[in-house]
């Protein structure tokens, strides 16, 4: 049997390989591009890996199996058979990588592009089979890795002409794929070879896809695991190096940096909010609550968007971000006794009681010595006096000057 | 989950109920709802210019409106907030020094 048209694709391989076009070789080993499915066509169901062994030796190894194994690719996708699919890709990947070893960096478009079919097709699969899908898609990150490791290993290729440069867009597809399947212990390893290898350039000088993507994923990680200093500021340099034409990617880092940047006394301006109007309508009750030290508004968003913050890990944080709202509703009660450096601990049980309510008077007294040790107030309790002593000068510091604003979160 | 509800005891189908009124009230979150991702850029590399750098006017990222970064405020303290919790709050204080000292006294 033969083909016409895959004669035509088995020409146009050998001419991007010979003219080293990585877009080319790309665009040519997608499985959803029309000349994949002309191809298919043109065997008219006869496609089998026996009938196609007919072209090996059509092109120099490993690029007569690459041409055989991107039919199969197509062939299954066409008929929707994603199991399938996934594992004739994974054949495909495998097979290119051979190639892509012993090779320089013009073949990286080819690569990112074949990794992120592989991570679609796994995707799929989850979408389809569930469990199983996530084991298919460990099983992509698995090979996503091995591809990894053929990026940093290159010592031969002339700096410009590295495959290293394709190291960070190759690790936020693992990171992507872990986080996709919630497996995001298994990134330490990744992470840690990165660290391993002094040889890589720094992040600054890949391109900003790569250096945004990387960051949006090692601030996440960072979040999850309560570094929260680390994660305020990955994903700070995530949305300001983000393209703002990347409108939901600014939106989900910003879904993090928001909360995280309240911490640091850092509200969001309304001409920031206003450019995202799902986040404005999510942090604007909390922030107006902050900012006038109203508990009880702040406690009923919290319990409104319960379910969605909990689907998103951000309740905990905003739980632990109403310490700044009491801060807040102690600062007036400072406020009404005309700032006053002597401030009965009856004044603050009294607000508490009005904001939320009626609580015992040591509660009061404890939350007050609580915000004195976490640095929200400058002064001390006499007990026995029940006074509240307030320090001359800013009692209660602007949150913006507080030093280390995540330390007391825990 | 409703048809459930509507066979068992008319207490539960009136929580059921309660629930689903608390989840229309629930904001949607727009691309937040989906269980979507971080996407493929459209293009690999870009210019400060197409950046939300260009807000910081040389400044590194990480600054707030002093600092010159106006995205971020971090000088909203309000020394002014009129609602009816200050009056409520001066009223109290205004009682509390009606008694004196007395409640403060009288603990030892």
């Amino acid at each position: 049997m033969s083909s016409q048209k895959f004669s035509v694709y088995l020409t146009q391989l050998a001419e991007a390989l010979r003219d080293e076009k990585g877009p080319e070789l790309a665009y040519l080993l997608k499985p959803t591009s029309e000349h994949g499915k002309a191809l298919v066509k043109d065997f008219r169901g006869n496609i089998s890996r026996h009938s196609l062994s007919y072209y090996e030796g059509s092109l120099e190894s490993p690029w007569d199996e690459i041409a055989i194994q991107y039919v199969l690719v197509v062939n299954s996708c066409a008929r929707k058979r994603a199991v399938e699919a996934f594992k004739e890709e994974c054949t495909l990947v495998s097979l290119f990588l051979r190639f892509f070893a012993n090779n320089t960096g013009w073949t990286l478009p080819a690569l990112f592009s074949i990794l992120r079919d592989l991570r679609d097709l796994a995707f799929d699969v989850t979408a389809s089979h569930g469990q199983e899908g996530t084991a298919n898609m460990e099983e992509a990150a698995r090979i996503i890795s091995k591809a990894f490791s053929h990026c940093v290993i290159d010592r031969q290729s002339p700096i410009q002409e590295s495959r290293r440069w394709g190291v960070y867009y190759v690790v936020g597809l693992i990171l992507k794929c872990y986080f996709k399947v919630k497996r995001i212990s298994l990134s330490k390893n990744i992470l840690r070879a990165i660290d391993a290898n002094p040889d890589i350039p720094p992040l600054s000088q890949y391109p900003r896809s790569h250096q945004v993507t990387y960051r949006y994923y090692i601030g996440m990680l960072s979040f999850l695991n309560e570094d929260f200093a680390k994660a305020e500021q990955e994903l700070t340099l995530a949305f300001y190096n983000c393209h703002i034409d990347a409108h939901s990617n600014q939106e989900r880092i910003l879904t993090y940096l928001i909360p995280l940047r309240m911490f640091r006394g850092h509200l969001p301006s309304r001409e920031l909010l206003q450019r995202f109007p799902v986040l404005e309508d999510l942090y604007t009750p909390f922030i107006t609550a902050i900012r006038t030290g109203d508990i009880r508004s702040y406690d009923a968003t919290l319990d409104r968007f319960e379910r969605r913050l909990v689907d998103l890990n951000l309740w905990l944080t905003l739980d632990r971000a109403r310490e700044l709202c009491i801060r807040g509703l102690f600062r007036r009660v400072w406020i009404a006794a005309e700032k006053s450096t002597r401030v009965p601990v009856s004044m603050f049980h009294a607000a508490l009681s009005i904001a939320i309510e009626d609580i015992p008077e040591e509660e009061a007294e404890c939350l007050v010595a609580n915000m004195i040790y976490k640095g929200f107030m400058r002064g001390y309790i006499s007990h026995e006096k029940q006074m509240v002593v307030l320090a001359k000068t800013e009692p209660f510091p602007r949150l913006a000057d507080r030093p280390a604003p995540f330390a007391l979160l825990q | 989950m409703s048809s459930s509800a509507s066979t068992s005891q008319p207490v539960q189908s009136t929580s059921a109920a309660v629930e689903h009124t608390k989840d229309d009230d629930v904001p949607h979150l727009g691309v937040l709802e989906e269980d979507d991702e971080f996407e493929e850029f459209a293009v690999a590399d870009w210019d400060d210019s197409q950046t939300d750098l260009a807000h910081l006017g040389g400044t590194a990222p990480g600054a707030a409106k002093s600092g010159g970064d106006k995205l971020w405020e971090d000088n909203w303290d309000d020394d002014d907030i009129e609602d009816d919790f200050s009056v409520q709050l001066r009223s109290e204080l205004a009682k509390k020094k009606g008694n004196g000292s007395g409640p403060e006294s009288m603990q030892h």
